[in-house]
Parts: C-alpha cells; structure tokens; sequence
C-alpha cells in the first residue's frame, strides 16, 4: 500500500480536486494507494505520522518541510495544464 | 448539489473596473457579506491567504484567481463571480514569487469545504474550458453569466 499526502494553504479547496483526479488515476493504474489530505502548515507533523511516498501540493510548498520524500507540483489538477506529465511523475514514483 | 445552485445573480458583478485585486475582493466580500454568505473577517482573512498562498491560475485561455479561505468563515455557500474589464495582479498558485494577469474572479465561499467535490470538480472544468471562459468574459450582465453557468453547469 503507498500512501500519496495532497495538501493546498488552508481550506481543503484544491487538494480535494486533485485526490479526486488521483482516486481515479490509481484504480486505473491498479497502483493500491491511500491518501492523506492536510494544509502546508500540517505537512511536518503528518510526515511523521503517515510516511508517505510523495506529497503532492497543490501550490508552492516550501520543500524544507518535506523531509527528502519526493514532491510532485500538482497545480496542474486544477489547471488541466501538463497534468498527464503530473500523472506519470506520481505514477513513476510510486512504482519504484 | 449542483454548481448553478451557488451562482446566484446578486453575486455576480460585471465590467468590473479595478486598480488592484484589494479592491476587487473588497467588492465580492461585500456581496457576499451583504448574502449573508460570510463572516465580517472573511474579506480579511482572504487577503490574509492570498499572501501567503495566492490563487492566481496561469491558464491557456483567460486567467483566473480562485480566492477562498477555510469554512468556518462561511455562513452559506456560495460563489461570488467577479469578470473585470481590465486585469488585475494576483500570484501565482503553483508559484508565489510569479504574478499573473488575472480577468474573472471566483470567490469560493464554501460552508463545508472538501464535501462539495463534484461543485469544485465542475468548477475546475469549466474554467479551464477555454470556449466557456470566453462567453463568460463576453457577458455583459450578471443574468447573462448565471445563464451561462446554468447552461454550462448541466453539461
């Protein structure tokens, strides 16, 4: 099982639409995954609590909160823009 | 639930002549607050969050910022709409040291958040939709983009 951490800034707006999009990306893919959703200013303390694979962040997230796990900029679930490329970096990292 | 049920005209204004996003956001809090939609701090706490995590979306047809903050500024949902006749500055939501040329506004005011995902998976849709933002940067009236939404939102 991985686990894929989705945050955005404060109110749960945009990862909500990004875990939607990764729901369906990971039952296609057949990649058995859950999620973890939570704010920036959460991202430390759930690192420790849920160890996941790749965080996802739907904005600029400062990368010195994320512990060397590897991050993939999902702006692009909200934008449509390069989200295939946003897929298949996830998918590349999960199926390590 | 469905998107049209939150775009109401009231909430709606058009051709829209701002100097900064300040004062753009100062008008949809307004409405929004006037609705009942919103607490009082609700226009300060959306600066607050746009500084620090700001909403502007480079997209390939017609920018766009979606402004919201947590729920429990948010008395009754609702998304108040904004279409400017001359762009205002935002940042950048995938990066906040970038600015982008923004021309309708979304103030997502939602009173439960991540419950609404179709509302919010529809919104996405649409406004990455570049023939759809098109009609609704040539609307003229608040009616005409509440029609637009209501006959967009059903798609």
């Amino acid at each position: 099982m991985k686990t894929i951490m989705v945050c955005c800034g404060s109110s749960m707006v945009t990862s909500t639409i990004a875990i939607k999009k990764l729901t369906e990306v990971m039952k296609k893919t057949g990649i058995d995954a859950k999620f973890v959703q939570c704010k920036f200013s959460e991202v430390s303390g759930k690192i420790e609590s849920s160890r996941p694979d790749v965080i996802v962040p739907t904005g600029s997230l400062d990368e010195k909160l994320t512990a060397g796990i590897p991050v993939v900029r999902g702006t692009s679930f909200i934008t449509g823009i390069n989200e295939k490329a946003t897929i298949d970096e996830i998918i590349k990292i999960l199926s390590k | 639930m469905m998107i049209s049920d939150l775009i109401t005209e009231n909430l709606i204004v058009t051709g829209v002549v701002c100097s900064n996003k300040e004062e753009v956001l100062k008008q949809l809090f307004e409405m929004l607050y006037a609705d009942g939609c919103v607490e009082e701090t609700f226009y300060e706490e959306i600066l607050k969050r746009e500084k620090i995590y700001p909403t502007g979306l480079e997209l390939l047809g017609c920018n766009v910022a979606i402004p919201h903050v947590s729920p429990d500024q948010v008395k009754k949902s609702a998304i108040a709409i904004a279409v400017l006749k001359t762009p205002v500055i935002f940042n950048r939501m995938d990066d906040v040291n970038l600015e982008v040329e923004v021309k309708v506004i979304f103030n997502i005011a939602l009173a439960n958040g991540g419950k609404q995902v179709e509302v919010l998976q529809k919104l996405t849709a649409l406004i990455t939709d570049e023939a759809f933002m098109e009609k609704v940067l040539e609307a003229k009236t608040p009616k005409e983009v509440q029609t637009i939404f209501k006959n967009g939102g059903k798609k």
